[in-house]
């Protein structure tokens, strides 16, 4: 009788924990702990505070992808981040109902059970039914617009960049008042990637288009590294591409465009915005961090015509 | 005091001058009307390709019409029997479809025609780069009615030249494979048609 009141009392504390979302939390695990350095939070963790994950090109149902989600949930402990940005290469591979629980409900199920939103972008290695997954939260849509408190974020599909999404995103943001501008896709505008490298012709065409409007920050993955571009032209850019995969060393050595860069593991980002403040965390699979800082948000004036 | 005489122009070559200026204006005309319709916009082969893939697309909208709506929340398992179904049904429906019904030859040389005037020099380089040699997208059958492999990447499709080519459906794509550009329906994955030496 003992054992099972004990039982039934574990129960409910364990329910009670994994469904709060809000603040620090014991996040229940399953008891399968990444190894590695302890957690170190470079972010302020301001109360009201925007907080989020970037992560890309996860798909892979690996044990190292296993890991570094591992490190996110000790890293939610003390940074209760309310979402994550995927930046494409969702599902590596096939993309049968088997591969969605293998290569992503399996890996982030102590995330999910917290309510914690993925809202995902589309690389080249997805099919595009990936929009109607529940999980996703892509309104069935290949690219589509969201809001938290001041901060606008714009996922792209940047496989297939044509003149309907062109007008879309010229409509949507010449309408957007929000503070901050986030704009969030798979290739990257510039790398410094010698797999890939910069994607000069999607560049010239959105560039224009986050100049004229004012973006502030894109994420992108596709490359399997960590990288900090310089700003250009005002707008900051990250390669956030190796949270299930890794190509390393491909950062060329010596890059103008880089002013950090990270392809020794894998990695993810811990983002705050708070008012003109983004903060970032960069923090390997084995805990380290390898890069933070602060932007500040230049205020912009939306050119006319 | 003698005033010089300015030469008498001969009428004839004033004759011959105009019309050598007018020849020209007409030549630059055609060339440029040429070059505009040869973009597509107007372009009476293009709006005939138009018309082939609306078509194609009006088939697989009545017969989605017949399915369960899948829901913006799917689970893995709605996806997957809304794509096999959906497929299964274009592929009976379109069981005499082959090569170039869609892309007919005047069709494909409109658009090898843009292609090779979007990448020119550097940027030949680089798309030959990125599609011949970058791309995972060996072992892409080329076949009308069967599916892309899903396990196979889908290359991006250069923005710049997606802004030239015929505009298609929102179910339709376009997508390089080797030398080879696919029109591929985007939910249930199959070509259905292709053109060969699409790259310059």
């Amino acid at each position: 009788m003992k054992r099972i009141i004990a039982s039934f009392v574990l129960t409910i504390f364990l329910a009670l924990s994994s469904s709060n979302a809000q603040g620090p939390s014991k996040a229940s695990t399953n008891g399968n702990s990444a190894p590695g350095a302890p957690v170190k939070l470079t972010l302020p963790n301001k109360e009201g505070s925007v907080r989020f994950v970037v992560i890309g090109d996860t798909g892979t149902g690996t044990d190292k992808q296993h890991e570094i989600a591992q490190v996110m949930l000790r890293y939610r402990q003390v940074f209760p981040f309310e979402f994550v940005l995927m930046m494409g290469d969702n599902l590596y591979g096939s993309e049968k109902a088997v591969d969605f629980k293998q290569k992503f409900e399996d890996v982030y199920r102590p995330l999910l059970d917290q309510k914690i939103k993925f809202y995902a972008a589309l690389g080249n290695h997805d099919e595009s039914n990936q929009r109607f997954y529940e999980f996703f939260n892509m309104e069935g849509q290949e690219y589509y617009h969201f809001k938290k408190d001041k901060v606008s974020f714009y996922s792209l599909n940047s496989n297939y960049m044509d003149k309907k999404q062109v007008d879309w995103f010229n409509e949507k943001l010449a309408a957007d008042t929000a503070d901050w501008k986030i704009a969030f896709f798979h290739h990257p505008p510039y790398s410094s990637g010698a797999a890939h490298g910069s994607d000069s012709k999607l560049r010239e065409v959105v560039e224009p288009i986050f100049v004229k409007y004012g973006v502030n920050v894109v994420f992108a993955g596709h490359e399997h590294f960590y990288e900090r571009i310089k700003p250009q032209k005002g707008i900051y850019y990250f390669i956030s591409g190796s949270g299930g995969k890794l190509r390393e060393g491909d950062v060329k050595k010596g890059s103008p465009l880089t002013d950090k860069a990270f392809d020794r593991d894998m990695s993810f980002m811990l983002i705050e915005i708070n008012d003109d403040q983004m903060y970032f965390q960069v923090v390997s699979r084995t805990g380290e961090t390898v890069d933070s800082g602060v932007i500040v948000r230049a205020r912009h004036q939306q050119s006319k015509g | 005091m003698a005033v010089p005489c300015l030469p008498l122009i001969s009428p004839v070559k004033t004759t011959i001058k105009t019309f050598l200026i007018l020849g020209i204006s007409v030549a630059i005309t055609t060339l440029t009307t040429a070059r505009a319709q040869n973009t597509t916009e107007q372009n009476p082969v293009a709006k005939a390709f138009e018309q082939r893939v609306k078509d194609y697309v009006k088939l697989r909208e009545d017969l989605e019409g017949k399915m369960p709506k899948l829901s913006k929340e799917a689970k893995p398992e709605e996806i997957e029997l809304h794509k096999k179904q959906l497929q299964e049904a274009v592929q009976k429906s379109r069981s005499g479809a082959k090569h170039g019904d869609i892309f007919t030859p005047d069709a494909a040389q409109l658009v090898r025609n843009v292609i090779k005037d979007e990448f020119k020099g550097k940027d030949k380089v680089e798309l030959r780069k990125n599609v011949l040699v970058e791309a995972e997208v060996k072992a892409v059958p080329l076949r009308v009615n069967y599916p892309y492999p899903e396990v196979k990447e889908q290359l991006e499709m250069p923005p710049t030249l997606l802004l030239k080519l015929p505009q298609l459906p929102k179910q339709i794509r376009y997508r390089f494979v080797g030398h080879n550009l696919l029109l591929v329906d985007r939910e249930n994955g199959l070509i259905i048609d292709y053109m060969t030496n699409a790259v310059p």
